[in-house]
Parts: C-alpha cells; structure tokens; sequence
C-alpha cells in the first residue's frame, strides 16, 4: 500500500458576502441549512458531511439537512450550489475533486473559484494506491513498470 | 466549523475514518487556486487530455 498525499474536505457556499442591511432583517440562520455534497450515501464524503451537520445543527439552532447530488465527481453537487441564491443557506462540502476537476476538465459550468466563498476546511485525509498483496509491484515505481510492460490494460476502481 | 472540528467526539469519528481534523477558518480561495494550479501541472505533465 503506497499512500501518496493528503487531500481536504473544504465547506463552501454560494459565492456571496452577506450585507449588513440583509443581516440585519434576517439574522442569520434563521431557517434550514442544506449541505450538499457530490458522493455516495455511506461514503467518506457523506460520513463528514452528517457529522458536521450534527454539529452546526446544535450550534446554530437551525436544521441541516445533508442533500446528496452525485455524480461527475462532485461536479453536480458543486454546479447546484453555485447556481443557488448566495445567501448562505446552501453550502457544498467540497473535496480534492473540486480542483482537480477545474484542472481536468476542458470546461466546467461555473467558475471553481469565483463563484464559491471558501468557509473552512474540515479534515484532511490520505489518498492510498494498493494492490493485492501478491502483486508484483512494491511501490508506486513498480507499478508503473509493471503498467509499462503489460500488454493488458491496467484497470483501477475508487 | 471550527468549533464543530474541535469537538471530540467528531474528532474521534474523523479519526476512526482515517481523517484528521483540519480546520481553517476561512478557508482562502488561494488555496484553492493553488491546488487547481498544482493539478493543472501533473495533468500537464501527465500529457492527459482535458475530458
């Protein structure tokens, strides 16, 4: 098993500043926080999520309500959220897909940086490339010889 | 955010995931161009074709 970096989950939010004067006749939150996130139910991005919804539920005295939006990498749920009204009420728990979509993909249907406010970060976890253990390569070096030599395709799941 | 992270039972779950907690409030947007930049290079160099 070779781990190779860290990665973040980041919350983010319509990209607004709240004014003063929309504070000031809604103080905020004064009604249900949804955040979305772009993976699967019961995976490491959903388990964050539910967690910190817990949490900012009993802070914030409002509920909220984890929504899932998978798909493209987590391109759906961030497309739902930049499009959504910049009020605060719609947050995205972003991961490393986030960038890494913005540097993959030829175009993107919002702007990974100006149309988000980054709110915080929240966890950092490791990214891994294994093998089964009777697997001929030893480090990600290996891998790649092995990758380079074989006539086969080199298959990966995540 | 922060206070949430900082909290040791969700430290406890983070940690059971394999996840550390890492608050950073706020959170930059350069940070975030920094990791778009990083992975725009080993796309670069990895002669990927943008999908």
């Amino acid at each position: 098993m070779i781990q190779i970096g860290r990665r973040s989950f980041m919350v983010g939010a319509a990209g607004c500043v709240l004014a003063p004067a929309t504070l000031a006749q809604d103080r905020y939150p004064s009604r249900l926080i949804q955040l979305t996130h772009g993976f699967g139910a019961g995976g490491n991005a959903d388990v964050v999520s539910r967690l910190f919804a817990q949490k900012m539920k009993e802070g914030l005295k409002q509920p909220v309500v984890v929504d899932i939006k998978s798909g493209a990498g987590g391109t759906f749920a961030s497309d739902y959220v930049a499009k959504s009204k910049p009020d605060g009420y719609n947050l995205v728990m972003l991961t490393g897909a986030h960038t890494v979509s913005a540097a993959l993909r030829r175009s993107l249907p919002f702007d990974a940086i100006r149309d988000f406010s980054f709110i915080s970060t929240v966890t950092s976890f490791p990214f891994v490339i294994a093998v089964r253990s009777e697997h001929p390569a030893g480090n990600l070096q290996d891998l790649m010889a092995v990758a380079g030599k074989t006539s086969s395709t080199c298959s990966t799941r995540s | 955010m922060t206070t949430a992270a900082e909290d040791p039972a969700i430290k406890a779950s983070l940690l059971s995931l394999g996840s550390e907690p890492a608050p950073s409030s706020p959170a930059r947007a350069h940070m975030v161009k920094r990791e778009i930049e990083r992975w725009s290079s080993v796309v670069a160099k990895a002669a990927i074709q943008p999908a």
